[in-house]
């Protein structure tokens, strides 16, 4: 298995910086620059400001070397972006170069090294918004998207797996046909409106769960007024203690899987009830209760279990519609408003991490699937 | 007797001392009591809390809870205020010249640690920007990047000797800029930093500044409310600081300021009035709804800032400078349509303003003839837009080379159009052109469909487009465009917002806000002969500026729709709430919270 396991991480290898061409290139194609939205229609900025700021950010290098800053850094190199340097006519490049800067001065000349790291040694990088560590950022996020992804997960899986058992049993009966139209109707329905739906029923006029959030907000106010200020040492409280602000994007989000995992249950389960070891297990007279449980439903969680895989990579990438329905501050929701803001770095770091995930989740998958299935071997 | 006396002035000074007393021990167990105000905010994180780098409203909202101004604004007057509060200036006085600037400090205001604030602040704050070492792009306050401050200095703690002016026959003698005070002094950034602080952290060294971690986490505030928590993506906490020295009631009586993030601008109405947040300001369609709520305190005033349709004037296909090196004008051809003033007069005749007004606001709006607003100072009073008469419009398209010969309902460019060039005009080209605005604003949306139902009434084919913001943007910096819907704003001094969008300077492919290329010798002679008034006679000035809105509301470089009526809400739990149109939490420092507790 360890060989496995090792082929398909170098596998992984191309497939990786693939990705990272991929999505560099899609991100260089996107129309308008981050400057620009930045600063559209503010008077007191200059075309020359936006010019000094594009040129410190490097967007106005050529295409393959802002790929190679990003992937490889330039910590390594003396930047030649203009020669001679001079501080004064520069010193947007010490922002890029978090203040730490080597100099070997030489008559007029700077040699300016650049401290990109790169993504291959951790750095993916400044928001070109905030100025925060990209990574930093999104591993902030990173509880709240787990969080109510894992949630939405379980809850998939939890209510479609019996939904889709019971129908499978009962086939062709009500629940069945019940069963058959609720997974139509989540599959149809986009996310955002059942989550505004549920928000204005649920939330507004009902006033039975809160309107949005992670916790109560207010009353984290009050607990740093309580402590005199000081909010380092006062904790996101406990996910059961806020379990009605995970209530509804969870079903929001788990809605398809929901539907999605109840109708591949059902029909494995049939394909398994009539396989010839079932018909075995009843000829031996075994009570109903374990052919359905013991042997068949086993069996027919293996197509679940292929399903994981891409499902960690959707925790990972997070839900940017539920998120923002619901302002639940995970990785998602920070994508979207990073793309629509043109924040490249943001959205690299989180698209990077994501292409991370879901080599991963594949690999988990096909790990977990032959561990599953003893037909499947690891060679 | 004398042991009787002695007893009576003990009574009395005890009295006396009770008296005095009380205001101090009520003052120590009310502050801070009136709780928590909670706002929504849909417009993304703040990008900073140092108001020298500030650059983005949600940030300049952040910091003007935790800082004051440098001069104050009356916001009842929208002027500046001597001494006003919230303000470091107590006074000022411009020496004979009318180009130096002596400016009095307070001496009663002192940052949350204590410390005084002093001249030692702004001159911290302007090295910092004037360093070109930090992000900050507010350095255009300065002479040399198109501003008006030359030189800044402290004879002492409180009082500051500013320099500025303008230079406009270049003769190296600074004369008086009339704009310098409001764009350049007042505005010219967000909010003061705290120099004691900001020495020990970083010293002189600003290129330190951008990545500190004072600009997500400031130590020391001098408003009423001091920052305690930011978490990206959910909220900032702040929470109230008593050494405020402006509190109107001599103390800060909410607790705290929480903003709260929220998914979008309808949420945040939603929210309000489920009770979450303690004031609003909705969108235009969602006013009445508010106004219908008799729990509800309401207040309205109109917006500073127009909706609007751009035209290129220029020839899209040849995008250049208005200017070139040596500051001579370019010539950049002509749009063939929009390079016409008598194509744009007509669509101008064509648009129904009121019916848009009606459709897409709810008559929610004042009819705009130009890029002001009717409470401003320099706002024409004569100021007429065209009126809407379709009939005439045709006729003069019908004068400007425009006619459907062939009967199809379509306007074709006739042999004698001299604005479409003649290798194209083979007798069948159409009045057709592209509308752009910005996906996601529902107002802007629907103007766009009304101008294509009202502009096909006379035979135009208007195609029109909704498109992602940042696409927008990168389209009308290009100056590739035909048409674009968007919105802009407007300061308390015309002189800023008039130069940006219509200047020849701002005239610059990929950049620059004149992206229309508007350009008209007249017009730039009124934006220098607004600065360089005598004696920067307000009324004087207002005249110039009329008649540059004037020719702005002739010329039509953009078709102003309209300036939208803007409603503030409070809840009925939100006591003290006094807005004005210039500021609708100016006295937040006296806001009580009424919760089911209290």
């Amino acid at each position: 298995m360890t060989r496995y396991i090792i082929r398909r991480l170098i596998q992984a290898i191309p497939n990786f910086f693939g990705i990272t061409i991929l999505v560099f290139i899609i991100m260089s194609l996107v129309p308008g620059g981050f400057v620009e939205l930045l600063y559209f229609g503010d008077p007191d900025v200059t075309p020359e400001d936006k010019e000094r700021l594009e040129d410190a950010l490097g967007l106005n290098d050529p295409l393959p070397l802002q790929y190679l800053r990003w992937l490889i850094g330039d910590d390594w190199q003396v930047v030649e972006r203009r020669a001679p340097f001079a501080r004064e006519s520069f010193p947007w490049l010490q922002l890029l170069n978090d203040g730490v800067i080597q100099r070997a001065y030489d008559g007029a000349v700077d040699e300016i090294h650049g401290n990109a790291k790169g993504i291959l040694r951790g750095d993916f990088g400044r928001s070109f918004k905030t100025n925060r560590d990209a990574l930093k950022l999104v591993v902030d996020l990173l509880p709240a998207t787990l969080e109510l992804g894992v949630a939405s997960l379980l809850f998939g899986l939890v209510t479609g797996i019996p939904v889709g058992i019971i129908a499978a049993i009962y086939k062709n009966g009500w629940f069945d046909n019940s069963s058959r139209v609720l997974a139509v109707f989540l599959n149809s329905i986009p996310n955002f409106w059942l989550g505004l739906i549920f928000l204005y029923v649920f939330a507004f006029s009902l006033g039975l769960l809160p309107t949005g959030d992670r916790y109560d907000i207010g009353e984290r106010a009050e607990a740093i007024l309580q402590a005199g200020g000081d909010s380092s040492h006062i904790p996101i409280p406990p996910i059961w203690t806020r379990l009605e602000y995970l209530l509804l994007p969870v079903i929001v989000l788990g809605a398809a899987g929901l539907a999605g995992n109840s109708r591949l249950m059902r029909s494995t389960m049939l394909d398994t009830i009539h396989q010839d070891y079932i018909r075995t297990a009843r000829a031996k007279g075994l009570p109903l209760r374990v052919i359905w449980f013991k042997h068949g439903v086993r069996n027919a969680l293996i197509p679940i279990a292929v399903g994981l895989g891409p499902g960690i990579a959707f925790i990972w990438g997070g839900a940017p519609v539920t998120e923002a329905v619901f302002t639940w501050p995970g990785i998602g929701r920070l994508s979207i408003i990073a793309l629509g803001q043109r924040d490249f770095p943001i959205v690299l770091t989180v698209m990077v991490l994501s292409a991370i995930a879901t080599i991963v989740g594949f690999l988990l998958s096909d790990i977990f699937v032959a561990m599953l299935d003893p037909r499947v071997r690891f060679d | 007797m004398k042991m009787n006396s002695n007893w009576l002035f003990r009574g009395v000074l005890l009295a006396l001392m009770t008296l005095l007393a009380l205001p101090i021990a009520a003052q120590d167990d009310m502050g801070g009591m009136g709780g928590v105000v909670r706002e929504g905010n849909w417009g993304g994180d703040p990008n900073t809390f140092n108001g020298t780098l500030s650059n983005d409203s949600v940030s300049a909202l952040v910091i003007n809870r935790q800082d004051i101004d440098f001069i104050a604004i009356d916001p009842e007057t929208e002027t500046p205020a001597p001494g006003g509060r919230r303000g470091m200036a107590a006074s000022w006085e411009y020496d004979e010249t009318g180009t130096v600037l002596t400016i009095h400090l307070r001496d009663d205001i002192f940052w949350s640690d204590g410390t005084p604030i002093t001249s030692a602040d702004y001159v911290y704050s302007t090295d910092s920007i004037r360093s070109g070492d930090t992000p900050s792009t507010r350095a255009s306050m300065f002479l040399e990047s198109g501003g008006s401050i030359q030189t800044i200095e402290a004879p002492d703690d409180k009082t500051l000797v500013i320099t500025l002016g303008v230079d406009s026959d270049e003769d190296g003698v600074l004369e008086p800029n009339c704009a310098a005070l409001i764009s350049d002094v007042v505005q010219g950034f967000t909010g003061i930093i705290p120099a004691h602080a900001w020495q020990e952290a970083i010293g002189e060294d600003f290129a330190l500044m951008a990545d500190h971690e004072y600009n997500q986490a400031p130590p020391v505030s001098a408003g009423p409310f001091m920052f305690s928590e930011f978490r990206p993506g959910e909220q900032v906490t702040m929470v109230a600081n008593q050494s405020f020295s402006d509190a109107l009631m001599g103390y800060v009586n909410p607790s705290a300021w929480v903003l709260q993030t929220v998914a979008d601008h309808d949420t945040e109405v939603d929210r309000f009035l489920a009770g979450d947040f303690a004031i609003v300001s909705p969108p235009q369609a969602r006013n009445q709804e508010l106004r219908d709520n008799p729990d509800l305190q309401i207040f309205e005033t109109t917006a500073t800032g127009v909706t609007m349709l751009m035209f290129n004037l220029a020839d899209p296909t040849n995008p250049q400078n208005g200017l070139d090196e040596d500051g001579n004008h370019i010539d950049q051809g002509f749009h063939p349509l929009f390079g016409d003033l008598r194509v744009r007069q007509a669509i101008a005749m064509a648009t129904d303003k009121d019916a848009i007004i009606e459709g897409v606001l709810q008559g929610e709006g004042l009819a705009a003839h130009a890029n002001t607003f009717p409470r401003s100072w320099a706002y024409p009073p004569d100021l007429e837009g065209y009126p809407y008469d379709p009939d005439g419009a045709l006729a003069l398209l019908n004068e400007a080379g425009w006619a459907d010969a062939d009967g199809d309902g379509i306007l074709e460019a006739t042999a004698d159009n001299e604005f479409v060039p003649a290798e194209e005009n083979d007798g069948d080209y159409e009045f057709r052109f592209r509308l752009a605005t910005n996906a996601g604003n529902p107002a802007r949306e629907q103007i766009g469909q009304i101008t294509v139902d009202q502009l096909g009434e006379i035979g135009i084919i208007v195609e029109f487009e909704a498109i992602d913001f940042g696409t927008l943007v990168g389209e009308i910096v290009g100056q590739e465009f035909d048409a674009i819907i968007v919105g802009a704003g407007n300061g308390l001094e015309p002189d800023g917002s008039l130069n940006a969008w219509y200047g020849p300077g701002a005239d610059v492919v990929g950049s620059g806000l004149n992206a229309v290329s508007f350009y008209t010798p007249r017009f730039d002679e009124l934006l220098t002969a607004g600065r360089t008034v005598e004696g920067c006679d307000q009324a004087a000035r207002a005249e110039i500026y009329s008649e540059a809105y004037e020719i702005l509301a002739h010329d039509l470089p953009w078709l102003t729709y309209y300036n939208a009526v803007v409603v503030w809400a409070a809840n009925p739990n939100v006591e003290g709430w006094d807005p004005f149109a210039f500021n609708a939490r100016w006295n937040m420092d006296a806001w009580n919270i009424i919760t089911a507790e209290s």
